[in-house]
């Protein structure tokens, strides 16, 4: 049972970084083709506003944990952050101008920071925190997922168009959401 | 305080690099689009895969590699040929004429920081353990938001001087960089051990 939910986290953490790789590679270019108000200063803006994004709500999301039934937020954290992540590419297709991109950027990051800080401490729960077998095999599955979906995302993006690679990073991020309702685990006594 | 002083020099130093890496990512994709005549959305990503592709094979050997090495001098080693191969990466993108040569030179890449990486995370588990106040996780923090930052001022300078001169930039920060982590490397993870 625990070997099934350390499976499950393991590869919902691998969803919700394919489908960001399938998409930051090329997404300056995306940014040039389809906002009439899109340069390299603005596009560069929008890049590191998902990363500061995504390390604020790390850390607030990780504070918030340690209050009242963490097990329940915890939970809760990781299923709402990959919803977040599965719904922030929709902002992608819909918006009009640089604004707009910047204010997807940052929902994308509090997703991924909500993602991240919940994923952290269920996986603190699982398994010891020196356990460095888990860790080699989380590395190496993530970067390899990153390289792989890097790929796929600039193949799809040329022969099918950005709204089917929009399509294939809201499905990986739902496979991803779907597995950690998976691990879901009522434990109140932690 | 002389311990402070070094750990202070590797941070800065470990920082300047994350900037340069920071200041080259996000521009990399339109770089590739405005002076490589045949790169696509399909070989731009190709491009990308095969970084990360090569830091994933490798990084466990190197890993392996430098596990059991007591002393670090072989860590060293890695480090000076890993360093070596990241300050030429700028200047071979410029150098660079089709797509083949950028999958050469992302090949290298990957190369060059799957062989330094031993080394920062020997350095890094080192300063947590001298410093107590820091740990990993304050590390991934300040460099993810420099990193953040410095993409910001790239997209600045490459849309006021053009992305050449950044490129050179890049190079000569990281050539600096380089060069003054492999000392504090020396005095930090080297001179303990022969002390």
């Amino acid at each position: 049972m625990i070997k099934l939910r350390l499976n499950n986290l393991l590869f919902s953490d691998v969803a919700m970084m394919a489908t960001v790789g399938l998409m930051l590679p090329i997404l300056p270019i995306y940014l040039i083709e389809k906002i009439p108000d899109a340069n390299i200063q603005n596009i560069t803006f929008a890049y590191s506003l998902y990363f500061i994004s995504a390390v604020i709500f790390y850390w607030i999301y990780s504070a918030f944990l340690q209050h009242k039934k963490p097990w329940l937020r915890k939970q809760l954290g990781l299923i709402a952050g990959s919803l977040i992540i599965a719904a922030a590419p929709l902002g992608y297709i819909t918006s009009q101008s640089m604004e707009s991109i910047f204010l997807v950027q940052l929902i994308f990051g509090m997703g991924m920071g909500f993602f991240k800080a919940s994923w952290r401490v269920v996986i603190k729960d699982i398994i010891k925190p020196d356990n460095k077998t888990f860790q080699k095999i989380h590395q190496l599955v993530v970067v390899l997922a990153l390289a792989i979906a890097a790929t796929i995302g600039g193949y799809i993006a040329y022969i099918f168009g950005y709204t089917i690679l929009i399509q294939t990073m809201i499905y990986i991020a739902l496979i991803g959401t779907i597995l950690n309702l998976l691990s879901f685990h009522i434990n109140p006594k932690k | 305080m002389f311990m402070g002083q070094w750990l202070r020099l590797l941070l800065e130093g470990e920082f300047i690099y994350i900037t340069a890496i920071g200041l080259i990512a996000p521009i990399f994709s339109i770089f590739l689009r405005d002076t490589i005549f045949d790169a696509t959305l399909l070989t731009i990503g190709i491009a990308e895969g095969i970084f990360l592709l090569t830091l994933a094979i490798l990084r466990p050997f190197t890993q392996l590699t430098t596990q059991k090495d007591a002393k670090g001098w072989r860590t060293q080693h890695f480090f000076w040929y890993g360093g070596l191969l990241v300050v030429l990466v700028p200047f071979l993108y410029l150098l660079a004429r089709d797509m083949i040569d950028i999958y050469v030179i992302q090949m290298l890449y990957g190369l060059g920081i799957a062989f330094c990486e031993p080394a920062w995370i020997r350095m890094t588990d080192l300063t947590c353990k001298i410093r107590t106040s820091t740990n990993w996780e304050q590390f991934n923090t300040v460099g993810t938001l420099l990193a953040a930052g410095m993409a910001a001022l790239a997209g600045y300078v490459a849309h006021n001087y053009g992305i050449k001169p950044l490129f050179i930039f890049i190079g000569t920060m990281l050539a600096f960089t380089i060069i003054g982590m492999n000392a504090i490397y020396y005095k930090l993870c080297l001179y303990q051990v022969k002390k």
